[in-house]
């Protein structure tokens, strides 16, 4: 079976690759992590996680063209697909409903049970 | 080459990526990690940035990273070995009783065989660790008196310098004398410190050097340079302990310390305490005496008639020493050649690489330090092999022996397909499996065992077998996995073989019995373990019956009783006088039965020897002789006694002065006989010649003394000549206590020691204390032999109850139908234990003669010996007996007294 769920650091991620579009390559993406959440990352970590995300069809990728800080080597950009998209989606409506049940939230609610 | 192509991350951490990465990923993840190093390299340097490369790449250590497999017929065996692996493991959980057996039992053996290993790797590297040690030398004599030739260790202190200037093949020579050609042999070394305070201690590992000894050994420094560290003629350089005791941790070069209270010696280096393997351990280097004497004519007068110098030459990487060998023996002519002449004697001059000192064969005497003995190295080295051998048959046996448990999974895989290699396999991987983890299991034994160990055999071998030179030397890694892989397919290969081979059918059918060769074999294998025990038991009775004998045999005085105290060596002109008033003082006290000064005590080869022979003669009837300087009241105080004529007068001693007086002198009965008397009453007042120095003096025989036991009962009686005293210089005071109140008197001594002579610091040993460090080595032996014997038959019981234990549960339906038809416990006993008693007596046939050849060989080496006697035939017999007797009879009386029914009911 295959898993379709994802976990909030894979969530980063994928947020990552459609925030940066066509610079989506691990180092790049590690930078961005590391910036954005002040958290530092393994370009190992990163790349394991990218693989995943691509096992589970969220992610697509090519490879880019060969560049001379990288002593010649190509870039793998990665890309979200629709499934990607919808994961995210999923995701994001799935707290929002969490959110909306939680009690601060929802005073109304709160009183209604100790009524 | 632009600067930002320089900036790679170290070629080998690339590599390292490479290497377990797969193919699919490598190009980005490299790119990656270059551009993150480009990065870092710039903010944080060079340094950081490699190893945070580094980090990386084990980071990427991960799942997704690795290479695959990507031939897809291997796939295929990683199934069936995860199989075998699976298969393996069930077993040897199921049957725990055997695996924890065999595993133990190998784990037991293996861990002996390391430490044995260990040891022997330390014996055969003796001196290995100098830079040069294959190009260095001693000198040593090899001197031919009236037909009987002896090799001597030290060399004359003219051979070294000579053969520098003589022969271009030596680069360079070194000379090392203990002090006790000076001293005593113990010297006392005082320091005063900053306010004022005094601290002394008696040392007696001191030697004086020439500074090249620094220089041609490699021993390290810590403070100091070894270049020009004893260039000066007061320089002394210490051990780092030595250092440590007068100083604390600070730097003690510029230091000053005391010799005895008369001289002074500036610190000028401190050097890493000599490593056990070294042939030659000192902890005080002093310059002065070879210094003073090399530049001035008094040695130069002695240069070829003093053999006390321990001589080393170092030779050119392309010197041949058989050559320089030869060239020798016209090189003692030129030198010698008079003195051999005058006195009758010839000597030839060898060289004896440094690195066969300490295992050296032959015989040499005035050796710095006791020899190790090559025989006992090979000897544990064979103990070890025998305690593996005698583990894997275990292992040969048990796996055999239950191979029937088996047969049905056996029958099934080749119903399956498997073929016979494949099943090989199979059990070869098992026996891996089963010596990986005994290996394991001897690591920790080792780790909890090693210091034990080297407390037994007496060698600083460092602290952990970590530490030890076998380990960083490789040659460890290189005799495990020989271990491991000998024991995966020796013990492995039989047992495959067996349980391979079984038929289908039969098996299935369920109609398998063992093999009748597949007996036969077992019991010649178990029968050879008997006749490992037999031997390694009889071996250690006899040991331990000689090394017993040798600390029981009466020695010619009562050791127990005699206190030995050292002579003060700090004093001035005075010293006699104290010397009576001490003597006075403690004779005063009723505990004390009688005191006695003397040059020598019993317990070690005498360092003073020359040779008598009868007046008249010339020195073609030399006899050696060594020389005791003793106080009258040295026989009463030891309890020897004078068989013929009488002890010397009060007034009688006289210094070696005039060559035309008389001198008064007595022997022992040794002197007597191979002068060639007939009795001890026949020498009293005959006249000899007798050598001091290079000169011949003649002496009368007042007096005869009974022989005793100079040095330990491996060797004779020493033939020795007694002067009496030429004033005060003995290095012992002899006590002979009545041993009522010891410690009181002992402390009443040493008050009266304080008062008489201060500034001396006062020691004291038992003379039988003394006299039984001889028998280190051997006791050391007897425990190491006793240990590893014992260890070599646990292992064999081990396997014997396993054994026993199979075979009765396999004979339990037989056992019960006995029962029922009315046969007793006893009778089943007999019954049972008949093939081992068979067994364990062809085993003795076989085991004892082999012993007692090799016992004789090894008793003959000692001059008193115990008798073979008969406690070597019957013990180990009875041992044995008794071992397996037991675990036979357990075993059927556990069966035996259990329900008959029970066993009899299904069918």
């Amino acid at each position: 079976m295959k898993e379709t769920g994802i976990g909030e650091f894979e969530e980063v991620i994928l947020l990552l690759v459609g925030i940066l579009d066509q610079n989506a390559y691990a180092f790049r993406i590690s930078e961005e992590f590391e910036s954005q959440t002040g958290r530092s990352i393994s370009i190992g970590a990163v790349h394991s996680a990218l693989e995943r995300l691509s096992g589970k069809g969220f992610l697509t990728s090519e490879m880019g063209k060969p560049s001379a800080g990288r002593g010649g080597r190509r870039k793998r950009i990665y890309s979200i697909t629709a499934s990607g998209r919808r994961a995210l989606t999923a995701s994001r409506d799935f707290r929002i409903s969490l959110w909306s049940q939680f009690p601060d939230f929802s005073v109304d609610q709160l009183s209604f049970v100790f009524n | 080459m632009n600067p930002e192509g320089k900036q790679h991350p170290p070629k080998w951490t690339d590599r390292l990526l490479q290497w377990f990465c797969s193919e699919q990923v490598i190009e980005t993840l490299q790119g990656d990690l270059h551009e993150l190093y480009i990065k870092r390299r710039r903010r944080s340097g060079k340094f950081r940035a490699d190893l945070y490369f580094f980090l990386d790449v084990i980071d990427v250590c991960r799942p997704f990273a690795l290479k695959r497999r990507s031939n897809p017929n291997n796939l295929n065996y990683d199934g069936i070995f995860q199989n075998y692996f699976k298969a393996g493991s069930r077993n040897l959980i199921r049957n725990k009783s055997f695996s924890t057996i065999n595993i133990f039992g190998l784990a037991i053996g293996m861990a002996a065989f390391f430490l044995i290993i260990q040891y022997v790797d330390f014996e055969l590297n003796y001196d290995k660790f100098h830079q040069n040690s294959d190009r260095i030398y001693r000198v040593i004599i090899d001197s031919e008196r009236s037909s009987s030739s002896s090799l001597i260790a030290s060399n004359h202190p003219g051979t070294g310098p000579s053969m520098k200037t003589d022969f271009p093949e030596v680069e360079e020579y070194a000379r090392i004398i203990h002090q006790s050609i000076f001293m005593g042999e113990v010297t006392t070394w005082s320091y005063i410190d900053e306010p004022g305070r005094e601290k002394i201690f008696n040392e007696a590992r001191v030697f004086s050097a020439d500074p090249s000894f620094l220089t041609m050994f490699s021993f390290p420094f810590v403070f100091g340079d070894p270049g020009n560290a004893l260039t000066d003629i007061n320089s002394v350089v210490i051990s780092q302990s030595v250092s440590e005791k007068f100083f604390g941790p600070e730097n003690p070069l510029g230091k000053t310390l005391t010799l005895n209270g008369r001289q002074t010696y500036n610190v000028t280096g401190v050097f890493k305490d000599i490593p056990g393997n070294s042939h030659i351990k000192f902890d005080l280097l002093i310059s002065s005496f070879l210094k003073q004497w090399s530049d001035g004519e008094w040695l130069k007068e002695k240069s070829w008639v003093w053999p006390e110098f321990y001589t080393y030459v170092r030779l050119t990487p392309q010197a041949d020493p058989k050559h320089l060998e030869t060239k020798l023996e016209d090189f003692v002519v030129k030198y010698t050649g008079d003195l051999m002449k005058e006195w009758n004697f010839k000597q030839r001059f060898l060289l004896q690489p440094l690195t066969d000192i300490h295992l050296g064969s032959s015989n040499i005497r005035k050796e710095i330090e006791v020899r190790g003995s090559e025989r006992t190295v090979y000897f544990l080295l064979g103990i070890a092999t025998l305690i593996l051998v005698i583990a894997w048959i275990n292992y040969i046996n048990l796996s055999t022996s239950t191979s029937i448990k088996r047969a049905r999974e056996v029958g099934l895989r080749k119903v399956v397909g498997a073929s016979k290699p494949q099943l090989i396999t199979q059990f070869l991987l098992e026996s891996a499996m089963v010596n990986l983890l005994a290996i394991l299991c001897s690591f920790i034994l080792i780790f909890f065992t090693y210091p034990f160990f080297g407390q037994l055999a007496g060698k600083n071998m460092g602290d952990s077998l970590l530490e030890s030179s076998l380990i960083s030397g490789g040659r460890f890694w290189l005799i495990l996995s020989g271990v491991f892989i000998l024991g995966s397919f020796l013990a492995g290969l039989y047992p495959a073989f067996v349980l391979s081979s079984f038929r289908i059918v039969t098996v299935l059918k369920g109609k398998f019995f063992g093999s009748k060769s597949g007996i036969i074999l077992r019991k010649t294998l178990v029968g050879s373990q008997f006749v490992i025990s037999v031997a390694l038991i009889a071996g250690t009775i006899m040991v331990y019956k000689q090394v017993s004998f040798m600390r029981n045999q009466e020695l010619g005085y009562s050791a127990e009783q005699l206190l030995v105290i050292k002579s003060p060596s700090v004093g001035d002109s005075t010293i006699r006088s104290r010397m009576t008033t001490f003597k006075t003082e403690l004779m005063r006290n009723p505990e004390i039965n009688g005191l006695a000064p003397s040059s020598q005590i019993p317990g070690k080869l005498i360092p003073m020897a020359n040779s008598i022979r009868n007046f008249g003669e010339g020195t073609g009837g030399n006899v050696r002789t060594y020389h005791y300087m003793i106080d009258r009241d040295f026989f009463d105080t030891f309890g020897l006694d004078i068989v013929a004529g009488r002890n010397f007068r009060v007034n009688e001693s006289r210094d070696l002065q005039d060559t035309g007086t008389i001198f008064a002198i007595m022997v022992n009965e040794q002197v007597t006989e191979s002068l060639g008397y007939s009795g001890a009453q026949e020498a009293i007042d005959q006249l000899v010649y007798f050598a001091v120095g290079t000169k011949d003096w003649v002496g009368k025989i007042v007096g005869v003394v009974e022989n005793f036991n100079q040095q330990s009962l491996r060797e004779g009686y020493d033939p020795i000549l007694f002067f009496p005293f030429p004033g005060f210089s003995g290095q012992y005071i002899t006590i002979n206590l009545n041993m009522i109140h010891p410690d009181e008197t002992i402390s009443f001594i040493e008050d009266q020691y304080r008062q008489a002579f201060p500034g001396n610091q006062f020691d004291y040993f038992f003379l039988d204390d003394f006299f039984d460090r001889q028998y280190a080595a051997d006791q050391q032996f007897g425990k190491l032999f006793g240990l590893f014997s014992g260890l070599a038959l646990a292992i064999a019981c081990l396997g014997l109850l396993g054994l026993s234990t199979f075979m009765i549960s396999q004979r339990t339906k037989e056992i019960a139908v006995r029962k029922v038809l009315g046969s007793t416990i006893p009778g089943m006993i007999h019954l049972f234990s008949k093939d081992f008693i068979r067994l364990i007596v062809a085993a003795n046939l076989i085991a004892l003669p082999v012993v007692y050849f090799f016992i004789r060989n090894w008793l003959s080496d000692f001059a008193f010996r115990t008798n073979i006697g008969w406690s070597m035939f019957i013990v180990p017999a009875i041992v044995l007996l008794v071992i397996s007797l037991t675990t036979v009879s357990i075993q059927t009386i556990r069966t035996g007294s259990m329900n008959a029914t029970r066993f009899l009911r299904s069918e």
